[in-house]
């Protein structure tokens, strides 16, 4: 029983794979990878794969290729030694072949004489060619009187255009063409059951095969910004795009350049960037951004002093240590000396004092933006590549059209206007982003702030404005406060302090702005601001006014407790 | 238009506070309260109506307009009925602004919006 089984499945191997001839087509143009726009030529041809095919002098068979990536420029004969041969090819745009899933769609003369000839008594099956918008149908015929078909000649030439895939749902150009069903014999005997058993030697036309095709637009790509100063001042934020060099370079002029939008995004043309690149992402400031001095603020300033103080130089940190991050010793450094030290921290100190003169290296409104940027996956992670973990390269596939880079600024250790690192490697060891229990002053400063009251109002007082400043909040190392006023009207006679004996207290009077900066900090955290007015300015008004609504305005307050806790004011 | 010119110690302050004054017509309030500017779109500064129940100290704040936060407050002295007064805008940004007024505990009083341009 067993052996009669055995010749059984034996006789239907055989009879199943007993094919005549092969039928094949291939790309026949050099030099692949190829880009979009390419011209392609496919070649058509039987192949006498045993040895021992028949004489065939009617062939017809069906094919169809993908007319979202492909499109046919026109067709040339081959045939050389059957110039006597009648040969024909029809078109059908919109149709695609549906295989008879009850035989190998390799098998192509079954193909045709159940899945085409007689589709019609396929029970539930009919219909051969349902429409599909994407594919076209060539039928060629090749009838010859005298001399046979010749194996290993060119049948037929198609020369194609390589379409650009973005849009049409095809992810890739591994699958062009279809052999549907071939009809073959030796020229007389036309009946089914002597027609040549006749498969595919390749099913499909694959242009990726040596490399993907290369010059595919991207569709939209959206990069998103990420920044703690992205919510008001998103717009402010400038980019360019530029083909990427090297691991982390870029080289040529710039791809595509403009503002991110309001919501912190640049969302690309379809047609701007293209599958399979990489581009480098330079990220800055627009002119116009006229906040950067709001950057650098008190509590920046006691962060570097605390780590002046506390932490040494290292980037390894210390007990005392006051950053959470390596990248807060890039973000401190502000006289690029290579250490973040006490010439730092008097650096940031005459930045809110507005002292004139100070280093170029951090963000101000006259140094400018001093921008920091990389994919989140990577800033703040240094690598030999990448300078603090600054990856400025994003590589745009099918599957990832989506990128995420931060910004920080030089001059921004708390981290107010940038982007916070979310990877975990850049975090220094033993602080709570490396999962220890370290509370240090930049965690503390991270922290959303605590609310604390606040009385800030003018009067009319014996013909000069007062604008007096009630501190209501206990614990209190640092304020800074700006305020504008009509200098149409007033002119600024006096600046008082009423904050303790030993603070450092700080007035900035731009005149050209009419803006006075006025704060106190304590740089080592042991003693807090005294309680009540402890600022007041006094005015002298030009002309004679009965009161003051609007003459003075506030434009930035900001305090800091010892532990770095930042204290946002609430002014009823 | 009529000007009297009183002078009023308060606290350790002295204020003048003009009274008696003729009110013009966009400036009258009906109500025996409220706050009424002479004109919502400004550019520099306008003239108010600041219509109080009774002499003391109250506060006119400008504040922003879609987050709330004080731009500037004054606190005054005032009498009971209308005071003409003024807002200077020079200072403050191009956007859409609260004017509020309220008595010395922040209780409300008047309000109204303005644009500065």
């Amino acid at each position: 029983m067993n052996k009669f089984l055995t010749i059984f499945i034996l006789l239907l191997s055989t009879i199943g794979l007993a094919q005549d001839f092969k039928i094949d087509h291939s790309y026949t143009t050099g030099n692949p990878p190829f880009a979009v726009g390419d011209t392609i030529t496919v070649k058509y041809e039987m192949i006498d794969y045993n040895s021992n095919a028949p004489v065939t002098k009617f062939i017809q068979f069906d094919y169809q290729y993908n007319n979202k990536l492909l499109a046919k420029i026109d067709h040339t004969w081959g045939l050389s030694s059957n110039t006597s041969a009648t040969k024909s090819l029809t078109h059908w745009d919109g149709y695609k072949y549906k295989v008879l899933d009850t035989y190998d769609a390799d098998n192509l003369t079954d193909q045709y004489i159940y899945g085409w000839a007689g589709r019609t008594s396929v029970t539930g099956d009919t219909n051969s060619y349902p429409t599909n918008a994407d594919w076209s149908v060539e039928r060629i015929t090749v009838q010859e009187n005298s001399t046979a078909i010749a194996y290993g000649t060119t049948i037929l030439n198609v020369r194609y255009r390589i379409k650009d895939r973005q849009g049409t749902g095809y992810d890739d150009y591994t699958h062009l063409t279809d052999f549907n069903w071939v009809k073959a014999h030796n020229g007389t005997d036309s009946a089914n059951d002597d027609l040549h058993e006749v498969g595919w030697y390749n099913g499909t036309v694959n242009i990726d095969n040596q490399g993907a095709t290369t010059g595919v637009n991207s569709g939209a790509v959206t990069i998103n910004l990420n920044t703690a100063a992205k919510a008001d001042h998103a717009a402010d934020y400038t980019y360019e795009i530029y083909a990427a060099s090297g691991v982390n370079g870029k080289t040529g002029e710039a791809i595509k350049s403009g503002n991110f939008d309001a919501n912190g995004q640049i969302i690309t043309g379809a047609s701007d960037l293209e599958i399979g690149k990489s581009y480098y992402l330079k990220i800055g400031l627009s002119e116009n951004a006229d906040w950067l001095d709001d950057v650098l603020t008190v509590t920046d300033v006691y962060i570097i002093f605390a780590q002046a103080i506390g932490a040494g130089t290292g980037p390894s940190g210390g007990d005392a240590n006051t950053f959470d991050y390596s990248i807060q010793y890039l973000l401190a450094e502000l006289n690029n000396s290579g250490n973040v030290n006490f010439d730092d921290s008097y650096e940031a100190l005459g930045h809110i004092q507005g002292v004139e003169g100070l280093s170029e290296w951090f963000t101000s409104d006259t140094n400018g933006a001093k921008n920091i940027w990389g994919t989140t996956a990577q800033l703040g992670v240094s690598t030999n590549d990448y300078y603090f973990g600054q990856d400025f390269i994003f590589t745009v596939t099918d599957a990832n059209k989506t990128f995420n880079f931060g910004h920080a600024f030089q001059g921004d250790p708390d981290f107010s206007h940038s982007f916070t690192p979310t990877n975990t490697g850049a975090a220094i060891t033993g602080t709570q982003g490396q999962g220890g229990f370290k509370e240090s002053v930049t965690r503390n400063a991270l922290k959303d702030p605590i609310q604390a009251n606040l009385d800030i109002t003018t009067s009319l007082v014996d013909e000069k404005v007062h604008l007096v400043i009630d501190l209501q909040e206990e614990g209190l190392v640092g304020t800074q406060f700006n305020i504008k006023y009509d200098k149409t009207i007033l002119t600024l006679d006096d600046v008082i302090f009423d904050t303790g004996n030993d603070m450092t207290n700080v007035s900035t009077h731009f005149g050209d702005k009419s803006a006075v900066r006025i704060g106190s900090i304590d740089p080592d955290g042991g003693s807090a601001i005294k309680l009540g007015n402890a600022y007041k300015l006094i005015f002298t008004p030009g002309v004679t006014i009965t009161n003051t609504a609007g003459l003075v305005s506030f434009e930035f307050t900001e305090g800091v407790k010892a532990d770095g806790t930042k204290v946002k004011f609430i002014i009823k | 238009m009529l000007l009297t010119i009183v002078a009023c110690m308060s606290e350790d302050q002295l204020e003048i506070i003009p009274i008696d004054q003729e009110i013009p017509e966009e400036l009258f309030i009906g109500e025996p309260t409220g706050l009424k500017l002479e004109s919502s779109i400004l550019t520099e500064e306008v003239r108010i109506n600041a219509k109080l129940p009774a002499d003391g100290h109250y506060r006119i704040k400008i504040r922003h307009g879609l987050n709330d936060q004080l731009i500037s407050q004054e606190r005054l002295y005032a009498k009971e009925g209308d005071n003409l007064l003024k807002v200077y805008v020079r200072t403050i940004e191009t956007s859409s602004y609260k004017l509020v007024l309220t008595n010395d505990d922040h209780q409300i009083i008047g309000i109204t919006g303005f644009s500065k341009i």
